[in-house]
């Protein structure tokens, strides 16, 4: 039984004798199921209405994402379809959960800009998708605006971001044995469609062209 | 020789194809239509080749996961009783049906059945003696489990249903006064009388109103649905049948249900008529305006059969609504409604009964 209770509370006549109260309560559910019930039947006689419910059935349907909604990262090229990204390495500062681990080289020497990384890891597993690394980069180079909601993983190590991945933004792969040999789209097929799965390319045989880092 | 196989026949239509499937239904609507109220959809992801039918198959699904599912006894419970109590559970509330009219008498190629399990003389008494078996499942169930939680929720259990059972008892003493029998048969045949010159049913929700608002909440604290459901407040307060798995719980989840059906069909049946269809007699219509129609004996009883049927479903509808739509008391409140307000006014219900009928004689 309930310690700290307010007994002090005055129940007017209505509510005093519960009947009217849950009459009313039962009218508004009721009204509700009449009206749902009514739109579905329509649905049901293909008769053009609005849904009988809120929601979304999410594998099949798809919420339309705000524009400004902070999600997965992605890294941009710039052009010419080079890294935006020099190394500056303020990112890594400005991130408050130290989830950005970036070990910086020389570039190649045709590249206009000094510095480039030799690893770029984002570790989602830290994250707490504040955009303090958006704001801190002077490049414009990392973007959160993949609209990719699908970061679940059955391991800590997939939730690791390197460079490619955050080039070809997709959603977060798994690889435990109900996943092996199956394609990410093959599993999670409405995400052909997301905005950003096909947002860049790098060019064949780029020298900028970032393999999987093997730390 | 027409007899036992008659009641053969009767005791089979009610369980395979009223009780079991209107519970089954009712798990189904309980899913639908808390769903539709709450502008959701529910439960409509499982299909067989494609069909899914508006979560039937889901329902199915439910079904067999409940059966193949391990069915667990925890080491120290006293095993037999912990068997033993589902079963009881079921059994309590399959036996109350059978003194409950579904039809009317029908004569069959010369042999007059009557639509109805038992027509004992006693219906009133004999439910009200066997349908408190269901508590004496909760308590064994809740005791032999050897758990802690599970005994204060077979505890909190009995609390409520004993106290309730007063309720329900006294509540309907009024009706049983007005119509002047326990007999639950010749009470749904005075219902098909009429007042106002054949304008107004006498069905037990006009002559005791009172009765009804007092029948309605303790029976369904009977049932332990949720505005009363502190013995197996799932999400929370961990109830009676909390050790309970697989097909044992199964049945424990099928008792409630068919324990809603048979409010259901006691509501029906002590205030709405019963199996009366308004202002249909045994040889047809006769509406209070002058239109007769004349219809067929047998017609006259398969539409009888299916406003029974029919009430049902609308309770069953009704009670899910109920349901979906209040929170649940606590226990104190629980049980300072039943003793300080509804015992009072079931006690005061029957009194003035007894005024009005003294007074009208
Ligand atoms: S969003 Fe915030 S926490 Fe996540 S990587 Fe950027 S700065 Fe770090
Ligand atoms: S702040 Fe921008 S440019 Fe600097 S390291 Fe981070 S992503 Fe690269």
């Amino acid at each position: 039984m309930a310690q700290y209770v307010n007994h002090d509370q005055k129940f007017g006549a209505t509510e005093a004798i519960y009947y009217p109260g849950i009459a009313k309560g039962v009218a508004l559910t009721i009204r509700h199921f009449v009206v749902n019930m009514w739109f579905h039947l329509m649905k049901a006689l293909r008769i053009k209405a609005r849904p009988g419910a809120i929601t979304i059935q999410y594998p099949d349907q798809r919420r339309v994402l705000p524009a400004a909604l902070r999600i997965r990262h992605r890294i941009k090229l710039n052009e010419d379809g080079r890294l935006r990204c020099t190394a500056c390495m303020l990112c890594e500062t400005a991130c408050p959960d130290n989830c950005i681990y970036i070990v910086p080289m020389e570039s190649p020497e045709e590249v206009p800009e000094e510095k480039m990384p030799a690893i770029f890891e984002i570790d989602l597993a830290r994250c707490c998708f504040c955009g303090m690394c958006v704001e801190a980069c002077p490049m414009d180079a990392i973007h959160m605006d993949t609209g990719i909601a699908e970061m679940a993983s059955d391991s800590r190590e997939n939730l690791v971001l390197d460079l490619e991945s955050l080039l070809k933004p997709g959603p977060i792969v798994c690889t435990g044995p109900a996943f092996r040999g199956k394609e990410i789209l093959e599993l999670l097929p409405h995400l052909k469609d997301v905005r950003a799965m096909e947002h860049q390319t790098q060019p064949e045989g780029s020298i900028y062209r970032v393999g999987k880092t093997n730390r | 020789m027409f007899e036992t196989i008659a009641s053969i026949i009767k005791i089979c239509f009610i369980v395979v194809c009223l009780l079991l499937p209107m519970a089954f239904l009712l798990m189904w609507a309980e899913r639908k239509e808390s769903a539709i109220m709450q502008d959701r959809i529910g439960a409509n992801r499982a299909s067989v080749f494609g069909i899914r039918a508006w979560g039937l198959i889901s329902m199915m699904a439910d079904a067999i996961k409940m059966f193949v599912k391990e069915d667990f006894s925890p080491p120290f419970a006293n095993k037999r009783l912990f068997h033993f109590a589902p079963f009881l559970a079921m059994f309590a509330v399959l036996i109350t049906f059978a003194v409950i009219p579904f039809g009317p008498e029908w004569t069959l190629l010369g042999h007059t059945v009557k639509l109805q399990i038992a027509d004992l003389g006693v219906g009133f008494l004999y439910m009200f003696a066997l349908a408190p078996l269901g508590i004496y499942a909760i308590a064994l169930g809740a005791w032999a489990s050897n758990n802690k939680y599970s005994a204060l929720g077979g505890i909190r259990a009995v609390g409520q249903l004993i106290s309730y059972e007063v309720v329900v008892g006294l509540s309907l003493i009024g009706l049983v006064m007005v119509f002047g029998t326990v007999q639950l048969d010749s009470i749904v045949v005075q219902q098909g009388d009429y007042w106002f010159n054949g304008w107004i049913p006498k069905w037990g929700v006009f002559l005791q109103p009172l009765g009804l608002l007092l029948f309605f909440p303790a029976g369904f604290a009977e049932t332990k649905r949720v505005p009363f459901d502190l013995p197996e407040g799932e999400s929370e307060i961990i109830g009676f049948n909390l050790e309970y798995s697989g097909l044992k719980f199964g049945l424990f989840m099928m008792s409630e249900f068919i324990e809603m059906v048979i409010l259901g069909a006691l509501l029906t049946t002590f205030f709405f008529g019963g199996w009366q269809v308004p202002w249909l007699f045994s040889d047809g219509f006769h509406f209070p305006w002058g239109w007769d129609f004349s219809l067929p004996h047998t017609a006259v009883v398969l539409l009888q059969v299916m406003s029974f049927l029919t009430k049902l479903v609308f309770f069953g509808w009704f009670l899910q609504i109920v349901r979906w739509t209040l929170p649940r008391f606590r226990y104190d409140q629980l049980i300072r409604l039943c003793w300080l307000y509804l015992l009072p006014l079931a006690v005061l219900n029957v009194v003035i009964t007894g005024i009005v009928i003294l007074v009208l004689q």
